[in-house]
C-alpha cells in the first residue's frame, strides 16, 4: 500500500529536466497521448503492442527521465503481475495449465500497464500550469482548466497526506499488517478519516483563498509566460504519431503478423 | 544515565534520491532534555522517524535502548517512544477525544481497567477532560495539540519526541508546553524537541543539536551554540533576543559571561552596576 501510494505521489510530480519532452507543448504532447491511447485500445496483436511498449521506452529514453518513470511504475508493476496471476487463476479454472488463458490475461494486463505507462510519461513531463493554458488555447473555459489541473495537482499531496497519516498512526502503534480482514478493514478507517478530513480543510482553505484574490472575475485571462506551438512541436508531432498511426494501419491490414 | 538513543554513521537516502542525512553520529542518554534545530530541509524530521523505526536507516546503525531499529517492528519501539506529530489533523480519526486518547492504548492491549485510569488521568493533566465525549474536530488548534500530546503521554512511553510544538501557539499555550516538558522531565523522561523556535529552548535544555543540510554541525550547550554566530549563520538561525541585546551592546563582562535569559541577563547587569562581578 505504502509503495503504491510512494508510486502514485511520483507520477504526478512535475520535476524541470532539460530533456526533449518537457519542452514539447502540452497540446502536442496531448495528441500524442490520444493517439497512444487509441493505438493501445484498437491493437490486439501482442507483437504490435510489443511494438508500442518499445516505442514509449524509446522516447523515455529520449525525452524523460528514465529513473523517475521506473520509480513511479515500479510498485503498479508488482500489482499488475498480481492481477495477472488472480485473472489467471480466475478464468483458468478448473484448469491449472491453459496456455490460451494465460495468452489473453497477458494481453490484457500489458495492455493496461501501457495505459498507466503512457499517463505517467505524460504527467512527469508536463507542468501542470502549461497544461491549463493549453486547455485554455483549445477553448476550454479558465475555471474548468484550472480545476481539472488543480485536481491533478492536488493528488500527490493527498498521497504525501496518506503517507504522513500512516506514519503518525504507526507511531501509535497501530499495525496494519496484523488482524483479520475486517481488523484490517476497521485499522484502515485510521489512516481514511485523517485524510478526508485533512483534504476537506484544504478544499475549504483553497476556496477561501482562490475566492479572496477574485478568481473568476476575469473571462478572458491573460498568461505571464504564453505556450506556442512552434516547428520543433510539429515536427516532434510528426515523428510521433507516425509510428502509432503504422501499427493501427499494421492492425487493420496485416502484412507480416 | 543509560544510553537511550545511539545513532552511528547514520544515512538515509529517500526513493526519490534525496540525500537527507549524511553520516550522522549521536547518543542520547535516558532523562537527557535535548532540543534540535536546524533550517527547513536540514533533516531533522527524517532524523526522529528513525528513532521508532518509521524510517529504516540506508546506512548505518540505529539503536533505541540497545535495539536495532532494523530488527524490530515500530509498534514494539513506538511502546517506549512516543513521538508527537506537528499537525495534529493528521492523527485524529476518532468520534470522541476519550477513544482518540485510548487509541494507542488500545493498540498496545492495555487491560480496560488501566486505559480508563490512564485516559483519565490525561485528560485532566491537560485540561480536556470536559471534553471527554466530544469531537476532537471541534476542537481549538490549541485543545487540538493538547489532544495529541495527551494520546502519546497516554501510554506512559520512556522518550518523547516533540515535533515542532510550538508552531501557531500563543504565549500562553508556549508556556503550557513548556510546563508540560518540565513536569515530563522530573519524571526521568528522555525528551526530544524539534523546532525552529531558538527562544523556547533557551530556558529549558540542557543540550542542543544544530543540524544542517542532513549533518550535525553543533552539539553541545546551548551557552556555547548560541552565542556562536557561525554555526547560526551556517544553520539560518536567528539569534535569540538576550544573544542579540548582548551582542549589540558590546559590554565585554556580558559578552564573556554570555547570559542566556532575562533572569541572567538582569543578574549580570546589577552585578556590573554594583561592581562585583554578578554571576550568570
Amino acid at each position: 500500500m505504502l509503495s503504491l501510494v510512494s508510486s502514485v505521489y511520483e507520477i504526478f510530480v512535475f520535476r524541470k529536466k532539460a530533456k526533449l519532452l518537457y519542452n514539447i507543448d502540452p497540446r502536442v504532447k496531448m495528441v500524442q497521448l490520444i493517439v497512444t491511447l487509441i493505438a493501445i485500445a484498437l491493437t490486439t496483436n501482442l507483437i504490435l503492442q510489443l511494438f508500442i511498449m518499445a516505442y514509449l521506452i524509446a522516447f523515455t529514453v529520449i525525452g524523460a527521465d528514465v529513473r523517475r518513470i521506473l520509480r513511479s511504475i515500479r510498485t503498479i508493476l508488482k500489482m499488475l503481475i498480481m492481477f495477472y496471476i488472480i485473472i489467471y487463476v480466475v478464468n483458468a479454472f478448473p484448469q491449472i495449465v491453459n496456455l490460451n488463458v494465460a495468452f489473453q490475461s497477458l494481453i490484457a494486463i500489458f495492455r493496461f500497464f501501457m495505459l498507466i505507462y503512457s499517463f505517467s510519461l505524460f504527467f512527469t513531463t508536463t507542468q501542470l500550469d502549461d497544461l491549463a493554458q493549453s486547455l485554455c488555447k483549445l477553448k476550454v473555459p479558465y475555471h474548468i482548466a484550472f480545476t481539472l489541473t488543480l485536481s491533478v495537482r492536488f493528488i500527490p499531496t493527498v498521497a504525501k497526506d496518506f503517507l504522513t497519516v500512516y506514519d503518525s498512526q504507526r507511531a501509535r502503534g497501530l499495525e496494519m499488517e496484523k488482524g483479520s480482514f475486517l481488523k484490517r478493514v476497521k485499522k484502515f478507517l485510521a489512516l481514511l478519516i485523517p485524510v478526508f478530513i485533512v483534504s476537506f480543510l484544504r478544499v475549504d482553505r483553497i476556496a477561501e483563498a482562490l475566492e479572496s484574490r477574485a478568481f473568476g472575475l476575469v473571462k478572458n485571462r491573460t498568461f505571464l509566460y504564453e505556450v506556442k506551438v512552434g516547428l520543433k512541436d510539429i515536427i516532434f508531432l510528426v515523428v510521433a504519431i507516425t509510428p502509432l498511426l503504422t501499427i493501427l494501419y499494421l492492425q487493420y491490414y496485416p502484412i507480416y503478423f | 544515565m543509560g544510553e537511550a538513543i545511539e545513532v552511528r554513521n547514520l544515512w538515509y537516502i529517500y526513493p526519490n534520491g534525496v540525500v537527507a542525512l549524511k553520516g550522522i553520529n549521536l547518543e542520547i542518554r535516558l532523562g537527557e532534555k535535548v532540543a534540535i534545530v536546524g533550517p527547513n530541509g536540514a533533516g531533522k524530521s527524517t532524523l526522529i522517524k528513525h528513532f521508532n523505526g518509521l524510517l529504516k536507516p540506508t546506512k548505518g546503525v540505529v539503536r533505541v535502548f540497545g535495539v536495532d531499529t532494523r530488527k524490530t517492528t515500530v509498534a514494539t519501539l513506538a511502546r517506549r517512544i512516543g513521538i508527537v506529530f506537528q499537525n495534529p489533523y493528521h492523527q485524529f480519526f476518532s468520534e470522541k477525544v476519550w477513544d482518540e486518547v485510548a487509541f494507542a492504548l488500545k493498540n498496545f492491549g492495555f487491560p480496560e481497567e488501566t486505559i480508563r485510569h490512564r485516559v483519565t488521568k490525561v485528560l485532566r493533566l491537560f485540561d480536556l477532560y470536559d471534553y471527554a465525549d466530544r469531537s476532537p474536530f471541534t476542537l481549538s488548534s490549541g485543545e487540538m495539540r493538547r489532544l495529541a500530546m495527551a494520546s502519546i503521554l497516554a501510554y506512559d512511553p520512556d522518550i518523547i519526541v516533540f515535533d515542532e510544538p510550538t508552531v501557531g501557539q500563543d504565549r500562553f499555550h508556549k508556556e503550557k508546553i513548556r510546563e508540560y516538558i518540565k513536569l515530563l522531565s522530573s519524571q526521568g523522561k528522555t525528551i526530544i524537541l524539534v523546532t525552529h523556535d531558538i527562544d523556547f529552548v533557551v530556558e529549558e535544555f540542557d543540550r542542543l543539536i544544530v543540524m544542517s543540510e542532513g549533518r550535525i554541525i553543533a552539539d553541545g550547550a546551548p551557552r556555547e551554540i548560541l552565542y556562536n554566530e557561525e554555526i547560526l549563520t551556517k544553520a539560518s538561525l536567528i539569534l535569540p533576543q538576550i544573544p542579540r541585546l548582548v551582542k549589540y551592546s558590546e559590554i565585554p563582562f556580558l559578552l564573556k559571561h554570555k547570559p542566556l535569559t532575562e533572569d541572567e541577563l538582569l543578574i549580570a547587569v546589577l552585578g556590573i552596576l554594583r561592581g562585583d562581578g554578578g554571576r550568570c
